[in-house]
């Protein structure tokens, strides 16, 4: 009864964040833009007019491809006579979810990797450290290509690799973050309470050095959208016909393409940019807000 | 005299400074007894190894040499699940209260955690009662719990830091210069609700401190270390009236006197603290000792038991 009487009162942390954060009104302006962008692909199928695997034709017999804007397809359509602006919004849904599990995927290994180094020192340190430095050595793009072509180019292999080959930044933040918690006199009191090792990372350490790796992972969601757009473009990302930011550029490769019929790439290029753009304002938003040492 | 509740033996603690072959010698050989119910204050000035030697005793830190006994039990060679069991009847109270509780967890969190520890079977609502009486205990209210430490003064949370230390119902805390860190008007409240504490739990302390008045008030015994040795330890009486060796005698005098009596000559120490890496040959406090004889040079002095039972470590004769 005594409980109910006392409700659970909000984070001060949290609020305090948001307050700061919502000072930032280029941070807000690429929130809005990436919530724009991820309706969009959540209602992809109510926004798009047209299937975007599915060639339109004129009348009955005649392909109806590199069409400029008309009342039937909003950004005309590509080569094949597939509606664009259905292809970008489902492409979005592909680049952003790419971008999500990859460094869904790498967040996770860099920290539970981080803490391990941080926390126990020794030899554990010196093994992951190492591992950190060879992994840092690999020259990411073409190890991604290699591996790509090895084992089929897929959208679910690209998260894969990603995701593998990114959680060094994270892992070596989390272990410098570590080092600086662990010292801090609350662990040592959980310590002496007789908390197990796992308790205290995850209880008391994981939580107090959240604020970065957010940072760190909005970054790299960022970095992940351009690696996979370079990877598509490339063709050994995500494979046609799936539609992704990067794979719908090949058409630019094209010089009439290029010069003569913009709506083919011009969209699907400012949609990495702005994604891109976004997500990085995001992070410096978040880096402010979640510092706690701007804390008055 | 009472059953010895900690008795440490030799303990020596050496931290690598990263030079091959150079150590901090932070503790530096002492051996002490504490006996159930009573306070052994432990005083000394800065870098003189007081925490050390309170982390040492709770196992916080691993002893390099000597041994460390709670209630008869060795401790040097146990486990981590060993431990777990004795932790429950050691607790320590630490010295920065804005350093000591987890910023992200509220009252409730922080309170609740010994029982979630040691006692897995607790319901939600037994912790949530426990957690209630202690809070009372402390002099807080029950409103406090869903606060984060951030919200409370620096007394407030010394007083959850308590409770902490309290919640399991030790037998032993270390109080790692628990007032230091707060105003004067709040260092009586929080030593009186220590004393409280104390009587109500039947808790030994090791009180660290490096307020000498706060020591004479509270402690029934003191410790007097410098640079990672004992050099005096007796009864509260015995080493503020007798001050048997050079170095209480200096700090014991430097203590400021409110009445303006005169209180006998002020001791001036000249020099600094030697450096705990290379310390001086013999008795470590021989370059600043006014006495200062060959033979402090050369050998160490053992502690030496006077006939009230203090001990002194000097070369000087006492009695």
């Amino acid at each position: 009864m005594a409980k109910t009487k006392f409700k659970q009162r909000q984070n001060p942390f949290k609020s305090d964040a948001w307050k700061r954060f919502r000072k930032n009104k280029l941070a807000l302006v690429g929130s809005a833009v990436i919530i724009i962008m991820v309706l969009a692909a959540i209602f992809a199928p109510i926004l798009s007019q047209n299937d975007p695997y599915i060639s339109l034709r004129d009348g009955t017999k005649i392909l109806k491809n590199m069409s400029p804007v008309d009342s039937h397809t909003i950004l005309g359509t590509d080569s094949l006579g597939r509606d664009e602006f259905s292809r970008l919004v489902y492409a979005a849904r592909v680049s952003m979810s790419v971008g999500l599990v990859a460094v869904g995927i790498s967040t996770i290994i860099g920290i539970v990797l981080g803490a391990i180094s941080g926390y126990f020192g020794g030899v554990a340190d010196m093994v992951i450290m190492r591992c950190v430095d060879v992994v840092n050595c690999f020259p990411v793009m073409f190890l991604i290509i290699i591996i790509a072509t090895i084992l089929k180019p897929s959208i679910y292999n690209i998260m894969i690799i990603m995701g593998l080959c990114n959680w060094t930044g994270t892992a070596r933040l989390v272990r410098g973050e570590i080092l600086r918690v662990r010292e801090m006199e609350y662990v040592h009191a959980a310590v002496s309470l007789g908390a197990s090792d796992f308790r205290i990372i995850f209880s008391h350490v994981i939580p107090n050095v959240m604020a970065p790796i957010i940072v760190e992972a909005t970054m790299q969601m960022a970095r992940a959208i351009l690696t996979e757009a370079s990877l598509s473009y490339l063709g050994v990302g995500v494979q046609l016909p799936t539609a992704s930011w990067g794979n719908m550029l090949i058409e630019a490769n094209n010089l009439a393409t290029l010069t003569g019929r913009p709506w083919q790439w011009v969209p699907a290029g400012a949609c990495i940019f702005l994604a891109v753009l976004s997500i990085n304002f995001i992070g410096d938003g978040l880096r402010d807000a979640l510092d706690a040492k701007q804390k008055k | 005299m009472s059953e010895v509740l900690v008795d440490v033996k030799d303990v020596k603690k050496y931290f690598p400074t990263g030079e091959k072959g150079k150590y901090v010698k932070a503790v530096d050989g002492v051996s002490f007894q504490i006996y159930k119910g009573e306070t052994l204050g432990v005083v000394g000035e800065s870098g003189c190894g007081k925490s050390t030697t309170g982390r040492l005793v709770l196992k916080l830190l691993d002893v390099t040499e000597g041994t460390v006994s709670f209630k008869g039990q060795e401790l040097n060679g146990l486990s981590r699940k060993e431990m777990r069991g004795l932790r429950r009847e050691m607790q320590i109270i630490f010295q920065d209260p804005y350093a000591s509780l987890d910023p992200r967890k509220t009252v409730f969190q922080i309170l609740a955690e010994p029982f979630q520890i040691h006692n897995k079977e607790m319901s939600r609502e037994e912790i949530h009662e426990k957690v209630t009486s202690l809070i009372d205990h402390v002099g807080l209210r029950p409103e406090h719990i869903y606060r984060y430490p951030h919200e409370f003064s620096g007394g407030q949370r010394q007083r959850v830091g308590i409770a902490r230390a309290i919640a399991l119902n030790p037998e032993f805390v270390v109080c790692d210069e628990p007032v230091s860190a707060l105003d004067v008007s709040i260092q009586a409240q929080v030593i009186n609700l220590m004393a409280d504490l104390k009587k109500e739990f039947q808790l030994t302390y090791m009180f660290i401190s490096h307020d000498l008045r706060i020591i004479k008030h509270f402690c029934d015994r003191v410790m007097v270390m410098y640079l990672g040795n004992v050099v005096e330890i007796g009864e509260k009486t015995a080493i503020y009236e007798k001050r048997r060796h050079p170095y209480t005698k200096a700090l014991l005098s430097a203590i400021p006197n409110v009445k303006g009596t005169a209180q006998g000559e002020r001791i001036l120490l000249t020099g600094d603290i030697p450096s705990p890496v290379n310390p001086p040959s013999g008795c470590p406090f021989h370059p600043r000792c006014r006495y200062c004889m060959d033979i402090c040079k050369k050998e160490k002095p053992c502690l030496r038991t006077m006939a009230d039972g203090t001990q002194v470590a000097c070369h000087l004769d006492m009695e």
